[in-house]
């Protein structure tokens, strides 16, 4: 009989070998020395393949999830709605709020620095101790609570630290001192009212809570108030907080005021310091004053009284018959300055039509009248995507923002490795995006302080620009390499193409487009920054 | 029915394996970790179709290995890295009797590294059923599926591939020997 092949031996040797001839081969390999000689030897060859081929361990990259679409458009809903938010906040209570305080740092207007500056120092001086000591020990309270988080935080296990913690706490605790004056808290049950006699004073601050607070006597501090009606004809040497349906001051408030209802008004009554006013309708009357500023957030508002210096009124409709020491600004749909308004400042209406301001023929205006018409979206304008001159801007710059990735990505091929996790990554990626794209021309500013350093403030400068510039275009290769991940042999270029037709769409979407942009370029950006980032900390 | 295994943990437990896998078919050390990191993204875009029963290294390794062979395919113009070990009317020729020694005789456990350096210089018509029958312990049923090929014909290419492994390590170790 024949020897086994070469192939047949080796195929035995691998367990490989057909059914219907590895009875024959197996028999003759039994019987035959040299055969079995063969097979042993390859048998041995296998293990020592085996042997060279195995591969020793090596280090572990993390694994980068690929981006989720479902990730991705939280993300970035989660970071249009912040950028709402921070916008709505911004333009309805903090830019006037902080337009106010940045007048108070206009060195043109010196007389108020120096009113506030006096105001300070007056209300140091007189609450001076027990603010700055409570002023301490909240310090002191916030940074031990901090570093009680901090240890819980990072290092779980170190009980020593938080026993530490939990006793700087308590230390700290006991440092908030005693109020510089005493509190008294009165409640009246049911329907009852709380009266405060005229001939009634009361040494503290005072918290009241009933159906009917009515104060007729002194306080000598401040005044809390709770209730469906509060009555104030007496004094109140503090400020005066209300909560309640109804407010009406005919007394003297020698602080501030600040209340929460739905009615309020001042009839004869006097508040020395700042209103803040938070009602459906505030009526001032002739007979009232106000010592300082005026604000008022209401449905309505009369002023017929004086106020001491600015009125700004966020209202529906807005009467202005007394006379008021600076200026006016005000929010609203009508603004009324009625016979007998007079105001020494200016006045600042914004409103979304100029008919809604009246200013009657005997209201004087010391200052300037200026009437801004902000327009809520009533305009009627040409719709942008019925015009073939958008689409043709469109199709320019889908081409010209192609043409510029395929260089980038070309130029470093390692960007093309980018990939964005979860939504934290992105909500992480665009926050390195904003940190990169805000510090930056920071960086360059203090760069370019000293001479030495232009040239590199220019460079950054320049760095800045090509972010801006190439950011949305990083998004959208990262986008196309989602959309295109399970086609096999989808050139890059075809990838990138239409990572960038999905951003240019969703860039012009109506209403949310202009924020999408935004975090789109701040995701971008980020992945930009990232590797240059890996890198540096690589060195 | 078991508890479908956390991806990351399965990650980290065949990282390495896949990227050997990926770096002997493949020949270059960066090539293959980019390849490891698609195979393991493909797997994670498919993982609702992997079954928790069935190994987790035999259904990532037939990914890797397919990748890898798309790849070599692209590489190579024509696309056919097998061909030419099959006659014009399919028979497969028969391999000429051989007096040289097997690996065994050559080499002992210790100079595996002559057979790694060697495996590196085979064509990759070897290479690749070579690594997958010996390093994915693929049989030869799959590597035959996984290269559009008869079992028989990955019978003579492996037996090919170890003759030539055989010729390329006896001259490494004569050209060291020369050389000392």
């Amino acid at each position: 009989m024949s020897h086994a092949t070469q192939l047949e031996l080796s195929m035995l040797a691998d367990e490989a070998l057909p059914e219907a001839s590895r009875a024959r081969v197996q028999s003759h390999v039994s019987a035959c020395a040299q055969c079995r000689e063969q097979l042993a030897l390859l048998k041995q060859e296998v293990q020592l393949l085996r042997h060279a081929l195995a591969f020793a361990p090596v280090s572990i990259p993390a694994f980068q999830a690929p981006l989720r679409f479902a990730d991705l458009f939280k993300g970035v809903l989660m970071l249009g709605g912040l950028a709402w938010i921070m916008v709505f906040l911004w333009q309805s209570l903090l830019s006037p709020l902080v337009m106010q305080i940045a007048g108070w740092f206009n060195p043109f207007h010196i007389s108020e620095s120096i009113s506030l500056t006096v105001d300070t120092v007056f209300y140091v001086s007189e609450e001076g101790s027990s603010l700055i000591e409570t002023l301490y020990s909240l310090a002191g309270f916030a940074l031990a609570f901090g570093l009680v988080l901090w240890v819980l935080s990072t290092r779980p296990s170190a009980r020593g630290l938080m026993v530490i913690c939990a006793g700087i706490l308590v230390a700290a605790g006991t440092m908030v001192p005693e109020p510089a004056q005493a509190l008294e808290i009165r409640r009246v049950e049911g329907r009852q009212s709380l009266t405060i006699g005229a001939d009634e004073v009361v040494e503290d601050s005072m918290i009241v809570m009933a159906e009917s607070v009515i104060i007729d006597g002194r306080i000598e501090g401040d005044l809390i108030a709770f209730g469906r009606r509060v009555i104030v004809d007496g004094v109140i040497t503090g400020n005066l907080i209300s909560f309640s349906q109804s407010i009406t001051v005919g007394g003297e408030v020698q602080g501030s005021m600040l209340n929460f209802s739905q009615y309020a008004s001042l009839s004869s009554g006097n508040v020395m310091s700042n209103l803040w006013t938070f009602a459906n309708s505030m009526q001032i009357d002739r007979s009232s004053t106000i010592g300082g500023n005026a604000t008022l957030f209401t449905s309505t508002s009369n002023v017929e009284g004086s106020v001491g210096r600015d009125l700004t009124n966020f209202s529906e409709n807005i009467e202005v018959s007394g006379s008021i020491g600076d200026d006016i600004s005000a929010w609203a749909n009508s603004l009324d300055l009625m016979n007998g308004a007079n105001v020494s400042g200016d006045v600042t209406f914004h409103t979304s039509r100029e008919e809604q301001f009246q200013r009657l023929g005997d209201a004087t205006v010391g200052g300037a009248v200026d009437v801004k018409i902000h327009e809520r979206g009533m305009r009627t304008r040409p719709n942008r995507y019925a015009t073939a001159h958008f689409y043709i801007n469109q199709l320019l710059r889908i081409g010209g923002a192609f043409i510029a990735g395929l260089c980038l990505l070309s130029l470093f091929p390692g960007l093309r490795q980018m990939q964005l996790g979860g939504g934290m990554d992105t909500l992480k990626s665009a926050g390195l995006g904003f940190l990169a794209l805000i510090s930056m021309p920071l960086a360059a500013g203090i760069l370019a302080v000293t001479f030495i350093g232009i040239p590199l403030a220019v460079m950054t400068i320049f760095g800045w620009v090509v972010l801006w510039f190439f950011a949305k275009i990083m998004l959208a290769w990262v986008i196309g390499n989602r959309l295109l991940v399970s086609r096999q042999g989808t050139s890059w270029a075809l990838v990138l193409l239409a990572g960038i037709a999905v951003v240019i769409v969703v860039v012009n979407l109506p209403k949310v487009g202009g924020i999408l942009n935004f975090c789109m370029t701040l995701v971008g950006a980020g992945l930009l920054v990232s590797p240059l980032l890996k890198h540096l900390q690589k060195e | 029915m078991p508890a479908r295994p956390d991806f990351n943990t399965l990650y980290r437990e065949h990282y390495s394996r896949v990227l050997g896998l990926c770096r002997r078919l493949l020949n270059s050390q960066s090539l293959a970790e980019d390849a490891t990191q698609e195979a393991f993204m493909r797997a994670y875009n498919n993982f609702k179709r992997y079954d928790p029963q069935q190994p987790f290294w035999h259904w990532i390794a037939t990914i890797a290995n397919n990748y890898c062979i798309d790849l070599l395919r692209k590489r190579t113009r024509e696309g056919a890295v097998f061909a030419g070990d099959v006659n014009e009317d399919g028979e497969l020729p028969d391999i000429e009797d051989s007096s040289t020694d097997t690996l065994g005789q050559m080499v002992s456990d210790e100079d595996s590294v002559l057979i790694t350096r060697a495996i590196e210089q085979l064509p990759e018509k070897y290479r690749i059923p070579l690594v997958m029958a010996y390093y994915n312990d693929a049989s030869y049923e799959e590597i035959a599926e996984s290269l559009g090929i008869s079992v028989n014909h990955v019978g003579v290419l492996l037996l090919r591939a170890k003759k030539q492994l055989r010729t390329l390590v006896e001259n490494q170790s004569s050209r060291e020997e020369s050389l000392s």
